[in-house]
């Protein structure tokens, strides 16, 4: 197995084009005028020609078949048509829960008939997606009792109704300045191409993201609007429908900073 | 020669078919119109060469199956948002690309200790370090260590340069990155690759004994 040359004297602009265009020659996508100076180039420079011989090793090294890999595209597919099934039965128990959790796009009355699960093994995110929910249900419930608990606590030891409760630094909820911005998460096909592109025809633009679970924070392009408040949420709504969108909330119900 | 020849036979079955998309296309714009009959037709068309790739990057045939199911499931849920501003195979491919970053992403989580014993390895002295390259010359390793201490996503675009067989501009839309970052990665993943190779030619072990 041949050895790229590294220590070598600095390289001509030749020989770097000719470094560059040495994996696509390889793999068969150079065109082929760029793939005949590439190689009337090696033909005369013995260092590229090193370079090329050992940019072969290594592309056969990594095409090198995998040992002893069973490939059974129809038992994964029994798998594949068990995860399609509970898909289809979880849309139907719990449609809205279904659109909190990842995926689904189209209304239930829009899927096909569910082909029969198989009792055994299956992708497992499906039974994964229903323990999240279960977790997530039971730390809200969890969430909404200890706050019961404290607002108690609080309105009990002050003696005062819980609407007229306010330290002295919290601002006026009633003349508080609205936050203008939304966090938006969209599927994993996504692209934040397809992501800023769909976000701008919206009027709306990036603030932050996208995240690791491809949620992006955005605002309106004109800012906060100087009247209605609620009017600046009609671009989103209209967002919403799009099915590539999962979730949409404005940032001042989740609590978080513009 | 022939041997690249022999290599690059493969790579139809892993790019798509050249007499397919037509049929292709049929199946999918059935998948987005949620006609269920042509999801095992797509599916199988689809999951050797999404396997092979998959295979590739977790090393699990179970897992490569999971990361299949996941990518096709995700294409009978957003067939209907596919706009058709890439090939139809580039944007399957996408899919899978991200769930490779994932699957990479979670196998660095698991072997840390990689890591770490990669930074022994480099701070080793010439005789031990000699020593230890000869061990994973012998094990016959090399190139899959050296893979593992590349980032996920220079080791995906060496990936689908070379084991896909995608070109820089197809690579650029499946990884959703400009052309010119794609170079950048590639260039930057072979130089490494062919470093850790050069460490090879001090061991016992003769580099053409890997092949």
């Amino acid at each position: 197995m041949t050895t790229l040359p590294s220590t070598q004297p600095p390289e001509s602009p030749e020989c770097e084009l000719a470094f560059e265009r040495m994996p696509w020659m390889i793999n068969g996508s150079l065109a082929p005028p760029e793939a005949l100076e590439l190689e009337q180039h090696v033909a005369k420079c013995p260092r590229c020609q090193a370079r090329l011989d050992a940019e072969r090793d290594l592309f056969r090294a990594i095409r090198r078949p995998l040992d002893n890999v069973e490939h059974s595209p129809l038992v994964a597919w029994g798998r594949f048509e068990a995860a399609l099934a509970r898909e289809s039965a979880t849309d139907r128990s719990e449609p809205q829960a279904a659109n909190d959790a990842q995926l689904p796009t189209s209304a239930p009355e829009h899927r096909s008939p569910a082909p029969l699960p198989t009792p055994q093994s299956a992708t497992g995110r499906a039974s994964a997606r229903r323990r999240l929910r279960l977790t997530l249900m039971m730390q809200a419930a969890s969430i909404a009792v200890l706050s019961i608990a404290v607002l108690w606590l609080l309105v009990s030891r002050s003696g005062q109704p819980t609407a007229d409760y306010r330290t002295v630094s919290a601002a006026d909820p009633a003349i508080s300045p609205a936050v203008y911005g939304w966090r938006v998460a969209f599927d994993e096909a996504t692209t934040a191409a397809a992501a800023r592109e769909l976000l701008a025809r919206h009027g709306l633009r990036v603030l932050d993201g996208p995240t690791a679970d491809n949620v992006y924070t955005v605002a309106p392009q004109s800012g906060p609007p100087a009247g209605d408040p609620a009017g600046s949420f009609e671009a989103p709504v209209a967002l919403r429908a799009d099915p590539r969108v999962r979730l949409l909330e404005p940032l001042g119900a989740a609590g978080a900073a513009p | 020669m022939q041997d690249l020849e022999d290599n690059t036979a493969g790579m139809d079955s892993l790019r798509g078919r050249a007499d397919a998309p037509g049929d292709e296309e049929q199946l999918f714009a059935r998948i987005a119109a949620r006609d269920v009959t042509a999801l095992r037709p797509f599916y199988l068309a689809y999951h050797r060469r999404l396997h092979r790739f998959l295979l590739r990057i977790t090393r699990d045939p179970q897992l490569a199956d999971e990361a299949v199911n996941d990518t096709l499931m995700i294409v009978w849920q957003q067939a209907a948002s596919f706009r058709h501003e890439s090939r139809l195979s580039t944007w399957v491919m996408g899919i899978a690309y991200r769930r490779a970053l994932k699957a990479l992403e979670s196998r660095r989580r698991a072997h840390a200790v990689l890591e770490i014993e990669r930074d022994r390895h480099e701070t080793l002295g010439g005789e031990a370090l000699a020593a230890d390259v000869a061990a994973t010359a012998e094990r016959g390793d090399w190139l899959e260590r050296a893979l593992a201490t590349l980032s996920s996503e220079h080791r995906l675009v060496i990936e689908l340069a070379y084991y896909v067989g995608l070109s820089c501009e197809e690579i650029a839309a499946v990884a959703d990155c400009p052309v010119g970052t794609v170079k950048t990665r590639l260039h930057y993943a072979r130089r490494h690759l062919h470093g850790t190779l050069e460490d090879l030619q001090g061991a016992p072990v003769r580099c053409g004994d890997l092949e």
